[in-house]
């Protein structure tokens, strides 16, 4: 046997045979499933698209609150479902232990999708749905870093209304106001889209979250 | 963690190149440093870069650097580096040479609008000098044309050579002397910009977001590898290309002299850059809110206490709770208004995101009247650190306040764990005896032997470990080799000094299975700050005796010292359970000194192995996601000749925590430890569970530094 190939078929033996009850401090074994995880069959099997599974009965028997969130850079949606509200942040959270922030229909925070969203100060952009609009809303994201450090960025953003829609939610009509974020000018890169209700209920977003992770599309299935 | 991620993971993992911004990342130059083809330029890698780099040639010459952005303006470089035919053995003959060096570079100024980048660098500045040169460079870009120019001594300057300029300042400059290699490893500070200097210079076009072309004028006339018939040079212009592969992956190609073909594979990793930013783990639960205290006084009041039920079935949910965080509650003291948990974090890298962890599961369990927590988190060996005390109102209010990290942080309460009243402590049935396990491979890695760069041992390792109660450990280690090549070194030891390193390769030829590692240990918490630890057996493959340690850390102090007293013998070839008949008493006085943005001073002073004495003093910049690059070096009193080649013990430690590549949280990391020569001189005991390095997260000033992933 070439001296590759043995040290090969040795390496997976050893991975192979391995066990125990402390196997995370074995660097190789780390290492070993991380690789197995993505090689095994199946591994590579994309999760469904919530987007195909929707349909207007199934949300009608929904007994409780769901977002569609369509993560726009990689065109994969998903539901949330709300899990905790604390001083009007209402958590949400995926199927697959994911979550979502927002306080009055504005994400303010993402986890475990990577480049995060910590948290965001979005009162003005609230008080200027109110008032038609805003020219100076400031808008204060912080993100958590590969380093575990507070990245903060400030921006003054213009909110502006910018027409009417009538939006149709697996058959439900929704008329709507919708408003833009522009943050170009003020020390952002983005320009969010709102479409909010006579009600103040935002129906749809779309948000940008950080620049890896891109803008999510989120829609208000429910209510 | 979706599918995608997962590749990303394990393409992260295979190449280690993840996550890098191709549009920071310089291109670089046959030396590992950014530049054109040989020469460099004044250009800087993104901070905290580190580039891995392999260069071969078509004559058989090949080098592999690895260069690390120690600051945004100063690069070091380690370089290992191969000639064919170069090494004179006498009789006209010559033999293929291996040779390590090192640089240092640093950026004068950066580029302005209209002003150059200017670097001044010292390459090979120590040891058989062999690429030894320095150099003054300039760089500015111009769209997408770059261009160099700079000013070059030694090697750099044998071609088109005049008198140095820095002989207007003292003569001394003007004559180059000859190398002193001695036994190598000294700084050749008496060669530094001596003798003739030259000039040279080159342009890089940028053809593409990928694609990078290049062509310099080379100041470097190759004189020796001429002298050797290794180059037969027909031009000093060189032409080459770069191209990125994909994000921080990037292949060079060039023709050099006109002679000889060459190409450079660049691979480079940031600890500030991750596929993952801050990790794809689950996300936390929320914290549980209490009802208004106007509105539901019952369930505030403090009866729970005494009916005996309550505070058993409290325990057992925080034991169940934390488990599913992955923290493993080791005891409790709950009353009306407090609660105290100690608990093990095998998962988190940072304590702070553990004990945010805990304090929200605890509030979805602890009875409403419950308002302060304290939170003992406790390291792999049981040992506590500081206790964090939170208000539980304070946690309730600031979950998802804008600036709640700080905020949190503010009103956090910290206090040694070991001035904590035991008195009611209860310690969870099922803590100890602990017992853990492992079968599994292991590799034993030696780089950069004189002889061969790598030898690797590859092999199947049974761990056991076995704490009966709280502070004290047996645990050990067996291995059986199954293929490597550390057994084929051949290298006899001919030093003068006591062989307590030298024959190591006379450990790594044992066949049958043998014992790495088997001791007792007894860890404890003197007083305030204070830390200790026994140890007997066999404390590592080499060596066995009794290791005593007691370390002073005081909370939010940067400065911890410690002293440490060995007595070993050295153990058999075979790594069973006899010994040899060398002893050696090992001492030290350990002062740590955390200066602050990550960086860290570790001086000893004391006694080595082989009974020298002497001091080793390591800086070492560190990452709050675990990332850690260092460099030692121990100066005995030992003379250069006695120490036999290098001269004194030196090297570099990269540490890259497997979170940081697989996304997800997980205290495994991989550490290299790069010794360019492994000598008797400055050795010292591979001890595990060394406390400083144990138990220096669990309190300030590490623990308020990670703080930032408290809310995750």
């Amino acid at each position: 046997m070439q001296p590759l190939r043995k040290t090969l078929a040795a390496l997976a033996l050893t991975v192979l045979a391995a066990c125990g009850n402390q196997q995370e401090s074995n660097t190789l074994l780390v290492a070993g499933q991380a690789a197995f995880d993505v090689l095994r069959p199946g591994g590579r099997t994309p999760p469904p698209d919530a987007r195909q599974v929707l349909s207007p009965a199934l949300i009608a028997q929904s007994d409780t609150s769901a977002l569609l969130v369509v993560q726009l850079d990689q065109n994969q949606g998903f539901t949330v479902i709300p899990e905790a509200a604390n001083r009007g942040t209402v958590q949400w959270r995926s199927g697959d232990d994911r979550g979502l922030l927002r306080r009055d229909g504005i994400i303010v925070g993402t986890r475990g999708f990577g480049h995060d969203l910590y948290t965001a100060d979005v009162a003005a952009l609230d008080a200027a749905f109110d008032a038609g609009g805003a020219a100076d809303a400031l808008r204060v994201n912080r993100f958590l870093t590969p380093e575990g450090k507070i990245d903060t960025v400030d921006m003054i953003c213009a909110v502006r209304l910018t027409g009417t829609e009538t939006l149709n939610i697996y058959g439900k009509l929704k008329r709507t106001r919708v408003f833009e974020e522009d943050c170009r000018a003020g020390g952002g890169d983005f320009v969010n889209r709102y479409w909010v209700e006579a009600n103040g209920t935002v129906r749809k977003s779309i948000e940008r979250i950080s620049p890896e992770l891109g803008a999510f599309e989120i829609t208000r299935l429910t209510e | 963690m979706t599918i995608r991620t997962r590749v990303s993971a394990l393409v992260a993992a295979l190449v280690l190149a993840s996550g890098a911004d191709a549009q920071q990342i310089r291109s670089i130059n046959s030396y590992g440093v950014p530049g054109l083809i040989d020469m460099p330029s004044a250009q800087m890698q993104p901070d905290a870069e580190l580039t891995t780099s392999l260069t071969l040639l078509s004559n058989g010459v090949g080098r592999g650097q690895i260069a690390f952005q120690l600051l945004p303006r100063l690069q070091a470089v380690f370089r290992y580096a191969t000639l064919p035919d170069f090494l004179n053995v006498g009789g006209g003959e010559f033999e293929r040479t291996y040779d390590r060096s090192f640089d240092l570079r640093f950026q004068l100024l950066k580029e302005g609008r209209y002003r150059p980048a200017v670097t001044v660098g010292l390459q090979d500045f120590g040891g058989t000098s062999i690429y030894a040169a320095e150099y003054l460079v300039a760089t500015k870009s111009f769209g997408d044309f770059t261009v160099t120019g700079g000013l070059g001594w030694g090697r750099f300057a044998t071609r088109g050579g005049f008198g140095n300029p820095l002989g207007a300042i003292s003569d001394r400059f003007d004559d180059r002397p000859p190398v002193d290699v001695g036994e190598g490893g000294q700084v050749q500070s008496g060669q530094l910009f001596r003798g003739d200097a030259a000039l040279f210079g080159g342009v890089q076009y940028q053809w593409s977001d990928r694609l990078i072309l290049k062509a310099e004028y080379s100041s470097d006339a190759y004189v020796v590898e001429e002298d050797r018939g290794i180059i037969d040079q027909r031009t000093p212009i060189n032409v080459g290309f770069d191209y990125a592969l994909r994000p921080g992956v990037r292949l060079g190609g060039y023709i050099l002299n006109g002679a000889e073909a060459g190409l450079t594979l660049q691979f480079t990793l940031n600890p500030k850059r991750s596929t993952f930013g801050s990790g794809v783990e689950a996300r936390p639960q929320p914290v549980t809110l209490r009802p208004d205290r106007s509105a539901n006084p019952a369930v505030w009041d403090t009866a729970w206490t005494q009916d005996g039920v309550t505070p058993v079935v409290t325990r057992a949910r925080l034991v169940d709770d934390l488990d599913d965080e992955g923290l493993e509650v080791v005891a409790t003291k709950i009353d009306g208004n407090r609660a105290e948990i100690h608990f093990r974090n095998p998962r988190y890298t940072t304590n702070a995101q553990a004990i945010g962890r805990a304090a929200r599961r605890a509030t979805a369990i602890l009875p409403a009247s419950v308002e302060t927590f304290v939170l003992v988190p406790l390291n792999a060996r049981g040992l506590s650190g500081t206790a964090v005390i939170l208000r539980r109102s304070d946690i309730e209010a600031l979950e998802n306040s804008p600036n709640g990290t700080a905020e949190i942080l503010a009103v956090a309460g910290r206090v040694d764990a070991a001035t904590l009243d035991r008195t009611g402590l209860v310690v969870q049935p099922d803590a100890f005896p602990r017992f853990n396990w492992s079968l599994g491979p292991y590799v034993s890695l030696s780089t950069f032997d004189p002889d061969n760069p790598a030898r690797i041992d590859l092999g199947a390792q049974l761990f056991g470990s076995y704490e009966p109660v709280q502070g004290v450990l047996f645990e050990g280690a067996i291995r059986q080799r199954i293929v490597g090549n550390r057994d084929e070194s051949t290298r006899r030891s001919e030093s003068e000094l006591t062989r307590v390193r030298t024959d190591t390769n006379l450990f790594a030829r044992t066949d049958g299975p043998f014992l790495q590692f088997a001791t007792a240990n007894y860890l404890w918490r003197p007083g305030r700050n204070l830390y200790a630890r026994v140890s007997g057996g066999y404390l590592e493959e080499q060596f066995g005796g009794i290791s005593t340690e007691l370390l002073w850390k005081r909370d939010g102090s940067p400065l911890a010292i410690g002293v440490e007293y060995n007595r070993v013998r050295q153990r058999d070839f075979d790594k069973r359970l006899g010994f040899q008949d060398i002893d050696a008493t090992t001492a030290f006085v350990t002062g740590y000194y955390n200066h602050g943005n990550g960086f860290h001073s570790q001086l000893s002073i004391g006694q080595y192995l082989a009974g020298d004495r002497g001091a080793t003093y390591e800086l070492a910049r560190e990452f709050s996601n675990g990332w850690r690059v260092s460099a030692y070096a121990t100066k005995t009193n030992v003379s250069s000749e006695d120490f036999g080649e290098g001269s004194f013990d030196r090297g570099i430690r990269i540490t890259v925590p497997f979170s940081w590549v697989l996304g997800t949280q997980t205290q495994t990391s991989s550490s290299l430890l790069i010794q360019p020569i492994l000598r008797d001189g400055g050795a010292r005991l591979n001890l595990r569970n060394r406390l400083y390095p144990m138990v220096r997260e669990q309190s300030a000033p590490d623990l308020t530094d990670d703080w930032g992933r408290f809310w995750r």
